[in-house]
């Protein structure tokens, strides 16, 4: 089940919102927990086992940290069956076929094929795994730390695991951020409205605009060896349908919250405006960033131990962040492009090397750099990256039948779109900012676009969000 | 302990969402609206629902079809019967019971087969915009999406092509077998066990032939295009002895300066002078390998003004009598029998031919393009013979190879007297197809 599609929209966020307020306080996180896991479950039943037994272990685990504050060695077990457990299931769901194909490509080059491993058994990637493994591993390690307390009702971490508004694709909620919450939160009239203000923008993001980006990308990435200027057409329609798809999930996440009384941190904070690599890591996917610096950077030794291990970590928390993303050589490649890049940033004191150049140039050229990153991202392997790149370049002869792609993603509709959304991505306001005052115009506005979006979403078919597939 | 520990990013959050400068009537409207928005599909839904089915008078058969959600629960008797955690696992929803439930539900949603062609009338008449099976070419032109994809993808023999295809695939079905090279010589080597000769004739992407009519880069094409493997798969046919024969330069010659298109604007199959000049090439081909001592078939030809929308033009789900893309005129040449009857397929013949839709199309009646006059009716008029024919509309990657096999299972002497098989496929299969091999048995049907 998507956000953007006929089932969530019309049956199950009507029918949970009406459950949930009608319930008394009490019965509202079990309510909230159950239409979670029926909303996870709809991808593949038998995952919520997984999510199941994923949430039972970390609560255990608090509830063993808690329980004995003076036992040190227990204390750090659990921690470390937390985060053994987690991994492992991450480890084998997200990376089992990637390492069996890893090895039979490897043992295959040296003249071994005799030893690679013939297996038809291929793991399927329960949805959203990298999400709340992650958020579920941070509860306990924070209750470790003693920056949080342990949760004895296992309903309510239940529900802060399970939360479907931010479960498939974040944003990462630390534990110590809904406690509070999960004890008590208002539920006000505004906050709702709040919440359909960022829920109405989120969808028009993803349908309007990200949707429209993503046929433009996809159709010149999934094209074979295609024209210069077609291949940098695609680059940036795929960077504005990432920005939007996962810009447009994270509105829509938060407008849930706020409709079901919760708020959530901002996930995203007009990335593309930062003027270097080290600025966009702080405003893209904010919440994968910061539990990046602080369950893994900084117990690393963060730039405490001098200028090259900081190096190091840097490079070993991208690339482990580009691991996180996807189980292939060209999330690797692209987690390194960026490590690189900060550390080289770092040595020059968080600055980028055309720091003296004007600020819209440090935009656009940051810009650039991520662009060219992204090929990465996008591309279903490290070869089709590197040919896409000489394509970029002007290196590569375009196929017969390239040209033919022309005939769609010059349409005026398809322009149209990626000329919005660069318009919305440098001179907009974020949503964030823009609803701080809510008008009949500005409501007028959001309820329009999400009118317009539903419309346009029956004459689509499925449109999953791109981060699921994490 | 947990405020000390509360991000500086939450606070920043609630700092933000904690204040809206709004009125209280437009919280109020907002709400309203929103709400009415997210309920109106499913009530409008269960007022249509029940008025339809409550004639039976089963309160239960009268609930509409959102309700069948409950059909996928396990029923109270099967949790019951529950021993371990394998047993419980067993019982869940399968996820193509899910995708059904889901896509019934959007299929039979009022409001949206309400909406959906005025949407869609819009997207398209504004801003030429198709869905995703149809896209919108030049001057009224459409075009089937995996025709354009054929040309514009990576070679289908390209081994990260042919892999990522076996990964193809909904999570409850079987994976494709890519490879077309494998399934045609498999073909060929059990035709051949029976002295029969196999003759593959793809037919190009409308694209291939008219991309001017897509893409402004193209002028009128003096080449017809082709996927980077094609070449290749070709010379993999003929060095094994399999014979292709390759249409794509007739139908470019058929459809050269002032005469009409090689293919019809709004539909993905060929237009009928294009498609007979095809006939008459493969009857040239093929006339080698028949018997010498054949009295000619007489045939009789009458000319017939068919009117029909395309299906390209269908595909889009465009209101009933928009006038975007109107119903295309032709004239068909119906083949009909010395006696004046419809042309009939000859189960003795020596020609066999294996197709799809493109064989379909003029010859049967329900593609709406009239009857009695498709490719094969003109193959056995040029060649003034008998012909047979196993045809099925899209699949033709393997479904009237299946279909051989099944009617071979049924009866080992049905191509008794073949001599040759024309194995006739749309080339998009080549790239999208499911290529799976079937043994043709005696007496029963194995699957490769």
């Amino acid at each position: 089940m998507v956000f953007s599609s006929h089932v969530f929209v019309y049956y199950f966020l009507p029918l949970t919102l009406l459950v949930y307020y009608l319930l008394p306080r009490r019965a509202k996180h079990l309510a909230l927990t159950l239409f979670s896991y029926v909303f996870y479950g709809w991808a593949n039943p038998l995952f919520v086992f997984v999510m199941l037994a994923s949430t039972a272990v970390d609560y255990a685990c608090g509830r063993a940290i808690a329980a004995r504050p003076g036992a040190a060695r227990l204390r750090k077990g659990a921690v470390a069956v937390s985060v053994c457990t987690n991994l492992s299931l991450l480890g084998f769901f997200k990376y089992f076929n990637f390492g069996i194909d890893s090895y039979n490509a490897l043992v295959g080059t040296v003249g071994l094929s005799a030893y690679q491993w013939d297996t038809v058994f291929r793991v399927t990637l329960p949805l959203g795994i990298s999400f709340y493994t992650f958020q579920s591993m941070s509860y306990t390690i924070d209750v470790y730390r003693g920056h949080a307390r342990a949760i004895r009702n296992f309903v309510d971490f239940a529900c802060y695991v399970s939360m479907f508004p931010q479960l498939v694709a974040g944003p990462i909620i630390r534990f110590a951020d809904v406690a509070d919450q999960l004890r008590e939160r208002r539920h006000t009239r505004v906050k709702f409205a709040r919440g359909v203000s960022f829920f109405c923008l989120g969808m028009a993001k993803k349908i309007l605009l990200a949707n429209p980006c993503g046929k433009v990308a996809d159709t010149v990435f999934d094209a074979g060896v295609v024209s210069a200027l077609d291949a940098w057409y695609g680059a940036v329609a795929y960077a504005f349908q990432i920005y939007f798809d996962f810009g447009g999930y994270s509105d829509m996440a938060i407008g849930l919250g706020l409709m079901l009384g919760f708020t959530f941190p901002k996930n995203f904070d007009a990335p593309y405006r930062a003027d270097s690599i080290t600025e966009f890591w702080r405003r893209w996917h904010i919440s994968l960033s910061s539990w990046l610096r602080d369950y893994l950077y900084v117990p690393l030794g963060g730039n405490r131990r001098g200028v090259w291990r900081t190096y190091m970590h840097l490079a070993i928390v991208m690339l482990l962040g580009g691991l996180w993303h996807g189980a292939a050589w060209n999330f690797l490649v692209w987690g390194a492009i960026h490590g690189a890049m900060l550390a080289f940033e770092r040595s020059r004191g968080k600055q980028s090397v055309y720091r003296s150049l004007p600020r819209p140039a440090r935009i656009g050229l940051t810009f650039l750099l991520v662009l060219i990153a992204w090929v990465f991202f996008r591309s279903p392997d490290l070869p089709h990256a590197l040919d896409y790149l000489r394509s970029m370049v002007g290196w590569a002869t375009p196929q017969e039948g390239a040209d033919l792609i022309a005939g769609l993603i010059y349409r005026p509709a398809y322009l149209l779109s990626v000329g919005a959304a660069a318009v919305l991505t440098w001179s907009a306001p974020q949503a964030w900012d823009w609803t701080k005052e809510l008008t009949w115009l500005k409501i007028a506005v959001c309820l329009g676009l999400l009118w317009i979006a539903l419309a346009v979403m029956a004459t689509q078919a499925y449109n999953p969000f791109i981060y699921f597939i994490f | 302990m947990e405020d000390r520990y509360v991000s500086e990013r939450l606070r920043a959050a609630e700092r933000e969402l904690g204040v809206t400068t709004t009125r209280p009537s437009i919280v109020r409207v907002t709400i309203c609206v929103f709400v009415s928005t997210l309920i109106a599909v499913a009530l409008v839904q269960h007022v249509v629902e029940i008025q339809r089915n409550s004639s039976g008078g089963r309160v239960l058969d009268a609930l509409p079809g959102c309700y069948d959600v409950f059909q996928l629960l396990p029923s109270w008797q099967e949790l019951k019967s529950v021993r371990r955690a394998g047993d419980l696992a067993g019982l869940l929803p399968g996820l193509d019971e899910i995708d059904v439930y889901e896509s019934a539900l959007e299929e039979d949603s009022v409001v949206g087969r309400g909406l959906l062609p005025y949407v869609q009338y819009a997207l398209t008449g504004g801003l030429r915009i198709g869905n995703e099976e149809a896209y919108v070419g030049r001057g009224g032109w459409l075009f089937y999406r995996p025709d354009i994809e054929y040309l514009t993808g990576p070679g289908f023999l390209q081994p990260a092509q042919l892999a990522a295809r076996r990964h193809e695939r909904a999570a409850w079905a079987d994976p494709p077998q890519p490879d077309p090279i494998r399934a045609i010589l498999d073909l060929e080597r059990q035709l051949m066990e029976r002295g029969i000769r196999l003759v593959v004739m793809p037919i190009p992407s409308k694209a291939a032939v008219h991309p001017e009519e897509f893409s402004p880069r193209y002028g009128r094409t003096k080449k017809v295009l082709q996927n980077p493997s094609y070449g290749g798969f070709v010379a993999t046919l003929t060095a094994n002895g399999v014979r292709v024969i390759d249409v794509a330069e007739t139908l470019l010659d058929a459809s050269r300066e002032t005469r009409p298109p090689a293919y019809l604007a709004t539909d993905s199959h060929w237009a009928p002078t294009a498609m007979r000049h095809a006939a008459t090439q493969v009857a040239d081909e093929i006339r080698p390998m028949l018997s010498a001592d054949h009295a000619p078939l007489e045939h009789r030809r009458t000319s017939v003004t068919v009117v029909n929308l395309g299906d390209t033009a269908g595909m889009l789900s465009l209101p009933d009598g928009q006038q975007l893309y109107p119903r295309e005129r032709v004239t068909i040449d119906r083949v009909l029998s010395g006696a004046g009857e419809p042309w009939a397929p000859a189960p003795d013949a020596e020609v066999l031919v294996l197709g799809d839709s493109f064989c379909n199309v003029y010859s049967h009646p329900g593609m709406g393009w009239g009857s009695s006059a498709g490719f094969i009716e003109q193959l056995s008029s040029s060649l003034a013979r008998p012909v047979d024919r196993i045809v099925v509309n899209a699949g033709g990657s393997h479904t009237a190879r299946q279909r051989l096999a099944r009617e071979l299972a049924r009866d080992p002497d049905r191509l008794a007297g073949t001599r040759v098989v024309v194995y006739q496929f749309a080339m998009r299969e080549l790239s999208f197809g499911d290529w799976r091999l079937f043994k043709m048995p005696g007496d029963r049907l194995d699957r490769g």
